[in-house]
């Protein structure tokens, strides 16, 4: 039997999860102190927001009491709902889950999600339950909710508390039998999962892969089962601290494997790489090409700087193959990109990193969904950008996303969630009670809804305690409506928002009117105006500027008086030309904002 | 850009009986018994540049007229510690403080200019923002100064007071211009944080929009009674321009002198700090160093605060002077740029702030801000 155990451990966020895997790592020696807080969150960003963004591999050599020497895998996994298919990939390489819940807080909607993802994957389930030492544990409420909504029983459920490390040296000890061994099936034709990749400078694409028959060594030639591509193995080798370079990978095996493959989008998560001899192989099941669901565009403020930002754009893109990008170009903002994601909050720091990266000024235009259009002639165009669609007269009728949306909140604030996604246009589809304190609400909601600021107001409503998961559902019919802006009479492409039709007037006027208060004033009057199909639904007035001046300026104030012009120079320069007009960067998400207003008033 | 041998001197007086509303400059209302000692300590600082040549003498404040006749103690001090060749010798005086015996003492010692805080002539106007004087002292102050024999006064009004109408504020200038005042300084009042006004903005403080309609009214009211509007704030009789603020925006050194005064010497920005107690216990170690300026940034600046000054320019022939060529030529493209824009105009090499940008004149500036 193989001594190998390959497993993950998946969570509800801030249940600890990176907290447990830093205690698993020093207790097993592969880290020495509490210095390398968090060694599977690497990037400076994931430390930061305290979520993990790209998925990490570890190999853990453990002794056990007894003696026997096993090597574990701990496959990390994204820890957001954007990533969900990611998740269910680095699962699929596993053979159990440590399914870790916080009993102070117990049962979250991403504990739920996760657990069925790893149900799907056919994993072993070994409920954890984490911060037992804290006062208000509620342990075996905790552990009813796990076997009531999750069908899992908690008999063995292993205690810890991930912070202190009580609990983690018998959670090691217990691990080689509550995971199931890996089949090492050595003799059959090479098939390995590609549950993550990475760019190297040298290397090219480097795969993250678990071998489920057969063997690769350097030298193999390899076949991409779904593009047929063929590559020659350069390298093979395990993740501990670093890649570890060794001579072959087996079946059971977690490792990676280098082959040159220059293109990142020649690799996708979820794909099987199989033997070239042997090219007729079965796909791992589950290999989807994922599709981004939300989409903005993002433009350098100086037009100059546009190949830098396509620089930076690409290096970006080699670590994250999930986007999509295209050129794209804008009458008021000139060129640009139009960038694809896969939800909000891969949106968030995509634009986070490329502003670090990039270095300079951007505008980043209000995120949007991707419509389906059906024309008059029964074409149906699918349109990402909302100033890309086609006239009224053209359009016979519109199709928006809809998430199948749950959502876990106790019983006191049922009321408000209802308020709120009813506010969003919400369908509600059912309600279930998993337990005698809280409610499942589950909604159908219009994607372009949820990703303005649905979670954020969720938590307020509820006061943080609702937790939220959502799935794609499908296309449906909507009564939607292009809303346009007019800045100086100039209709400003990256302004333009699709709204539905009821409250597209309402929703003008307050942007209208905030753009109002952005827009600093100029040398001239600049009238603002919300139309639709040609027809002024908004307007209002910026009036010009009559007094900017330093009148007093002596001897005594120069050095002042500069600070105040450079702090007036500064603002001027993170605004975009539109015409004639000077447009902070804040004015392209300003509709964010009106929507936010919308829902404080109800 | 020129080398003078003199520098203006600039003397801060930080004394005040009450604070205006509206004011963020340096004093202190708490000053019984003090003035003595801050005069020993401004002539112990002024030692510091003993022998220095000095062409513009400036006292201001605060409120300069609260020395009373000690001012002839402190400018017979200066007399004796730099070397005055002084083509102009200004103090600033409020009204309600403005003695005979202060004036006549000034008078004696040599100053030759006299400003005075009028702000206005309404007596609701001035009560609004705190000011101690009304109309009557302000205009017994100007004929006494006559009288003492000052052939040059210079008068502030403001600009936007609260009350202020079109009515009162020409009232006040026909009243100023009939006593044959040589000088107006008009400041349009603005509110400064940390200030008791930006606490409370009152209701009747006039709109900005009134506050440029109200400047351009007293802008062609003075130019129709033969004034010239030489800067920004400044509008003054031929031969009567203010010369130490002038050279002040031709970019010359000037020394100051004081708690909270400000120097520029040698590209140098340095100003003493805010204490008047930590003054007067040692002047000479108060300096705090503002902005060392490179040559390029002293051409910026210099460019910059000409520009204020609406008759007289940048002379760009007499800035480039001894500027290496890569800066010659950074300036001139800003300057063409903004005539481009019609925001300046050159003529001869003089460039000049167009009419309608005086009061947008910020965006001006701005460009040159490194």
């Amino acid at each position: 039997m193989s001594n190998i155990r390959n497993f993950s451990i998946i969570a509800h966020i801030d249940h600890g999860k990176s907290t447990l895997a830093d205690r698993i790592l020093e207790m097993t020696g592969v880290i020495h102190s509490k210095n390398n807080e968090q060694v599977l969150d690497s990037m400076e960003l994931e430390k930061e927001r305290g979520i993990t963004i790209k998925a990490t591999t570890i190999r853990i050599p453990f002794k056990a009491s007894d003696g026997r020497e096993y090597i574990f895998n701990l496959i990390d996994t994204p820890g957001h709902v954007d990533f969900n298919y990611e998740v269910s990939r680095s699962l699929y390489a596993c053979e159990a889950a440590l399914l870790l819940v916080d009993v102070s807080q117990g049962v979250e909607a991403q504990t739920v999600a996760n657990a069925y993802l790893a149900v799907d994957a056919n994993l072993e389930i070994i409920p954890v339950l984490n911060k037992i030492d804290l006062p208000h544990a509620m342990v075996d409420d905790t552990k009813m909710q796990i076997e009531d909504m999750l069908g899992i029983l908690t008999d063995n459920a292993l205690k810890v508390s991930a912070k202190d490390g009580t609990g983690v040296p018998e959670l090691l000890e217990a691990l080689p039998d509550l995971i199931p061994p890996p089949s090492t099936n050595t003799d059959k034709p090479l098939k390995a999962l590609i549950f993550d990749s990475h760019y190297d400078t040298y290397r090219g694409t480097i795969c993250h892969i678990r071998i489920f028959d057969g063997s690769l060594k350097q030298g193999d030639k390899i076949q991409v089962k779904s593009t047929g591509k063929q590559y020659e193995v350069e390298e093979v080798g395990y993740f501990g601290i670093r890649m570890e370079k060794s001579n072959n990978l087996e079946a059971g095996e977690v490792g990676y494997l280098c082959a040159v493959i220059r293109d990142v989008k020649d690799i996708h998560v979820g794909d099987t790489i199989i033997s070239a001899d042997h090219p007729n192989t079965d796909a791992i099941p589950g290999f989807k090409k994922m599709k981004p669901m939300v989409f903005c565009g993002i433009y350098p403020i100086n037009t100059n700087d546009y190949d830098k930002l396509l620089k930076s754009i690409n290096k970006l893109e080699l670590n994250d193959s999930s986007i999509t990008f295209e050129k794209e170009s804008s009458a008021a903002l000139g060129h640009g990109f139009r960038i694809g994601f896969l939800g909000m909050l891969h949106m968030e720091i995509f634009l986070e990193r490329i502003r670090r990266e990039f270095d300079q000024e951007l505008i980043a235009t209000m995120p949007s969904v991707a419509y389906k259009v059906i024309r008059t002639d029964g074409e149906e165009l699918n349109i990402e950008n909302p100033s890309k669609f086609p006239t009224v007269q053209e359009i016979d009728h519109i199709k928006e996303p809809i998430v199948r949306t749950k959502i876990i909140v106790p019983s006191d604030y049922v009321g408000s969630c209802m308020e709120l996604a009813n506010s969003k246009r919400g369908k509600l589809v059912d309600m279930e009670y998993p337990d005698d304190r809280r409610t499942t609400l589950i909604y159908d909601l219009p994607l372009a809804e949820m990703i303005i600021d649905f979670y954020d107001k969720l938590k307020t409503v509820s006061r943080g305690y609702a937790s939220l998961d959502y799935d794609f559902k499908g296309f449906e019919k909507g009564d939607l409506v292009k809303v346009d802006i007019l800045v100086n009479s100039d209709q400003v492409d990256a302004l333009s928002y699709i709204s539905e039709r009821e409250s597209a007037v309402t929703k003008a006027r307050k942007l209208v009117h905030r753009l109002l208060k952005l827009i600093p004033r100029q040398q001239f009057k600049i009238p603002l105006q919300g139309a639709i199909n040609g027809k002024i639904i908004a307007r209002e007035d910026i009036s010009p500027v009559r007094k900017d001046v330093l009148a007093k300026c002596y001897g005594g104030d120069v050095t002042r008086k500069k600070k105040l012009l450079e702090k007036q120079k500064k603002g001027k320069k993170r605004m975009k030309m539109i015409g004639s007009v000077e447009v902070p960067q804040e004015a392209f998400l300003s509709l964010l904002q009106v929507q936010g207003d919308d829902n404080k008033k109800k | 850009m020129i080398t003078r041998k003199s520098k203006g001197l600039y003397v801060h007086i930080p004394f005040c009986k009450k604070k205006c509303s509206y004011c963020d400059f340096f004093s202190v209302t708490n000053f019984d018994g003090r003035i003595e000692n801050y005069i020993e300590a401004l002539l112990a600082e002024a030692d510091l540049y003993r022998n220095t040549s000095i062409d513009t003498l400036y006292i201001g404040g605060g409120t300069p007229s609260l020395l009373g006749k000690s001012v002839s103690r402190l400018i017979d001090g200066l007399k004796e510690v730099f070397e005055f060749e002084l083509s102009e010798a200004t103090i600033e005086v409020n009204p309600e403080s403005a003695t005979e015996e202060f004036l006549s003492a000034t008078k004696d010692s040599g100053i030759n200019r006299i400003s005075i805080g009028v702000q206005s002539l309404s007596n609701l106007e001035l009560q609004s923002v705190d000011r101690l004087h009304n109309r009557s002292h302000a205009l017994d102050t100007i004929r006494l100064a006559r009288e003492i024999g000052f052939g040059r006064i210079s008068v502030d009004v403001m600009i936007g007071l609260p009350h202020q109408t079109k009515e009162s504020l020409l009232e006040t200038l026909e009243t100023l211009t009939n006593l044959d005042v040589g000088q107006i300084s008009a400041y349009c009042l603005s509110i400064e944080e940390g200030t008791p006004l930006s606490r409370h903005i009152p209701s009747s403080l006039p709109s900005t929009d009134k506050q440029v309609e109200l400047f351009f009214i007293l802008r062609d009211f003075l130019i129709k009674k033969g004034f010239q509007h030489v800067e920004i704030s400044n509008f003054s009789k031929p031969g009567e321009e203010p010369i130490h603020n002038l050279n002040c925006w031709r970019g010359y050194d000037y020394i100051g002198l004081g708690a909270g005064a400000s120097s520029f010497v040698d590209g140098v920005r340095f100003k003493n700090k805010c204490n008047l107690d930590d003054y007067i216990h040692s002047p000479t170690t108060q300096k705090i160093v503002e902005e060392e300026l490179t040559e390029k940034e002293k051409a910026f600046d210099t460019a910059m605060l000409s520009l204020r000054m609406l008759l007289e320019g940048l002379d760009f022939n007499q800035l480039k002077e001894h500027l290496e060529i890569g800066v010659i030529s950074e300036i001139k493209e800003i300057l063409n740029n903004l005539v481009t824009k019609e925001m300046l105009i050159e003529s001869d090499g003089i460039y000049r702030i167009k009419d309608d940008m005086v009061l947008k004149s910020n965006k001006i500036f701005q460009e040159f801000i490194i």
